[in-house]
């Protein structure tokens, strides 16, 4: 119990150091870490990861303001999406953390207890139906 | 072909039978079914680019996760992640759509990356894919080919605006409409590759083949494709492609060595001639391998020639052993490295994969002296004739390009008396010397007999003689000598014939 509740208090110091608040937030964050440059719309990483096209427009905004992404230019509506480690030592190592936690069903159900929809609170435990990228 | 106008892929063997490299700023389009390493290929042709010959790549892909390609890529030792870092690769993961819209776009953010990292080549995975943006574009769906050429089109200009060296991979066979964009691609590049995965046998066999290339020639038909482990992809040239040799190429000398069997080399006339081959044949157990190991000990030991036997038949420490018995030490030359002993197991033989050992063997080592034990047993492993025939011809055209002298042992299954030499294809116009080595029926016991066949260029004599073998290898008798009592086999006629016989007063004159 009492590993469980120091995992819990981890991850979200974790994801608080980060900025990383959102589910849609942080779905966008492993996609592009996964992808490493994308180029594509907002619409299309929308519909690869399974949300709404304004969602995924705010989460993109938002990793980018917190230097977790960087996005290129507009071309043709399209645009490159880089993922972005921080320079800063430990948010790096915070963030590396988190995406290796992410690799199990275990990880990402902790994750999930952190993360919200927009608009909605915190997800309960005994929630089901969201996904995590 | 070399020089700056040619893009080497630095992909082990295919620089050689592409003659150098592909011409700079071809398309080239490699194209295959599933799982014959396209997207390995193109992977690697911008791996190499990056670290043997600098030069900064892109890798676009539809459907193959980057975190994929990278983790797959390190299975074979190449660190993508940290060309990444190093800003001299970019993984570009993006739809066809997507690249459908870049190409058609004057400020297009793709070419705009090549540019600033100084891209020089590009792979592009799945370019079939490009067929989507092109049926969704096209007014009907019979349109989608057509559609696809000019969506091809636009991407092969934008390339080449761009002065990058491009390498596009094409699946086919998978679908039902891989075939007319397949061809579309085939007409519009400059350079097809076409990769293919078969299975022979309950086993998979790789190749690749240069279907066409514009502004270069290169070596046509099959060749193997490997994937080395902890590597990369490697190509192993056709056995059977002719050598480049030019016409003042000499292909023998004059000059003549001993064998290393006294009473043979004078009945070759004082030795063979250097940079010849001879097959040497007879039944299993005359002496064959015997033979060749005095022939490699003589060179090695006494003229200075390193040596090498191929064997598919026996390991080298039961060939070593199997000298050793008759005092013939081989060990002491393998480690002085005057000899070389090269065992290929014939299960799942590739050909192509076992001449470069040969050659690669022969190179690395200045072998001089090459005795192949035997041929019976590549014509056994490769089941295909053809294969073998050319197989054959190849050793005996390079073995005459290196100006190597070469023994072939060939196992002939006729107890007594031989009706061909080797039953498999005429050999006797193709090597310069034939020695055989028989079983004949002497009274009520067998007893072996040598007989120079053919020695081109040689004053050789046809006699046979008996030989025995022994401490120190094969021993030829002399005529006069009257083995166990019996009679010498100068006393009979029609020896090498299945019943031989007695010369009138033969008996008389040997008792004397």
């Amino acid at each position: 119990m009492a590993v469980k509740e120091s995992q819990d208090a981890l991850v979200a110091e974790r994801l608080q150091a980060l900025g990383v608040e959102l589910l849609t937030e942080w779905d966008a964050l492993v996609f592009l870490y996964r992808h490493a440059a994308s180029l594509c719309t907002t619409a299309q990483i929308a519909q690869l990861i399974g949300y709404d096209k304004a969602e995924i427009g705010a989460a993109l905004h938002k990793l980018e303001s917190l230097g977790l992404i960087q996005r290129s230019r507009v071309s043709q509506g399209m645009r490159f999406y880089r993922f972005s480690a921080p320079e800063e030592p430990s948010r790096r190592s915070r963030l590396l953390e988190l995406m290796n936690l992410a690799q199990n069903r275990a990880g990402r159900l902790l994750l999930l207890k952190h993360l919200r929809r927009p608009g909605l609170p915190p997800v309960r435990r005994s929630d089901s139906g969201l996904r995590l990228a | 072909m070399a020089g700056d106008g040619v893009i080497r892929t630095g992909i082990a063997g295919l620089d050689r039978i592409l003659m150098g490299g592909i011409p700079r700023r071809n398309v080239i389009l490699v194209e295959g079914t599933t799982g014959s390493g396209k997207t390995l290929l193109g992977t690697e042709f911008i791996y190499r680019g990056i670290t043997e010959f600098n030069e900064p790549g892109i890798i676009v892909v539809f459907e193959v996760s980057p975190d994929k390609l990278i983790r797959d890529a390190a299975t074979l030792g190449w660190d993508l992640a940290e060309l990444q870092t190093q800003k001299k690769l970019q993984i570009v993961f993006t739809s066809p759509q997507v690249l459908d819209h870049e190409l058609h776009s004057a400020d297009s953010l793709l070419l705009e990356t090549a540019g600033e990292m100084g891209a020089q080549r590009i792979f592009i995975d799945g370019i079939g894919l490009l067929c989507q943006a092109a049926n969704a574009a096209a007014a009907t769906p019979a349109n989608g080919p057509a559609s696809y050429r000019v969506i091809l089109q636009q991407l092969i200009e934008g390339l080449n605006r761009e002065h990058l060296t491009a390498m596009l991979s094409h699946e086919i066979g998978s679908h039902t409409g891989s075939q007319p964009t397949s061809e579309a691609a085939e007409s519009l590049v400059d350079t097809v590759i076409r990769v293919n995965r078969t299975l022979h046998s309950r086993r998979i066999h790789r190749s690749i083949e240069i279907v066409k290339s514009r502004g270069q020639d290169y070596d046509p038909g099959e060749h193997t494709l490997s994937i080395q482990s902890g590597k990369g992809l490697e190509v192993y040239r056709r056995v059977q492609a002719p050598l480049p040799i030019s016409k003042d190429q000499p292909t023998s000398t004059s000059k003549r060595s001993a064998i290393g069997v006294d009473a043979l080399d004078a009945l070759l006339g004082g030795g063979i001639f250097d940079g010849s081959t001879t097959m040497v044949v007879g039944l299993s157990g005359v002496g064959k391998t015997v033979l060749g190991t005095q022939i490699l000990r003589e060179g090695a030991l006494r003229q200075n020639k390193r040596g090498l036997l191929i064997s598919l038949d026996e390991h080298p420490a039961q060939i070593v052993r199997n000298a050793e018995t008759l005092g013939l030490n081989l060990q002491s030359q393998m480690d002085e490295g005057t000899i070389h002993v090269l065992f290929d197991s014939p299960q799942e033989l590739n050909i192509d994969v076992h001449f470069a050992k040969i050659v690669s063997t022969i190179e690395e080592n200045d072998i001089q002296r090459m005795v192949i034990d035997g041929m019976t047993s590549y014509s056994t492993a490769l089941q295909d004739q053809a294969v073998y025939r050319d197989f054959f011809h190849a050793l005996v055209a390079y073995s005459k390009h290196r100006l190597m002298t070469t023994f072939f042992s060939y196992e002939n299954p006729e107890f007594l008396g031989l009706s061909t030499f080797m039953p498999d294809f005429p050999v006797s116009s193709i090597v310069d010397n034939i020695i055989l080595l028989s079983l004949v029926e002497i009274r009520s016991s067998l007893r072996r007999c040598l007989t120079v066949v053919k020695a081109r260029g040689c004053p050789h004599q046809f006699d046979s003689r008996e030989y025995v073998i022994g401490p120190g290898g094969i021993t030829l008798l002399p005529f006069d000598e009257n083995v166990a009592k019996a009679l010498p086999l100068a006393s009979y006629n029609s020896i090498l014939s299945r019943a031989p016989s007695r010369m009138p007063g033969s008996a008389e004159a040997a008792s004397k």
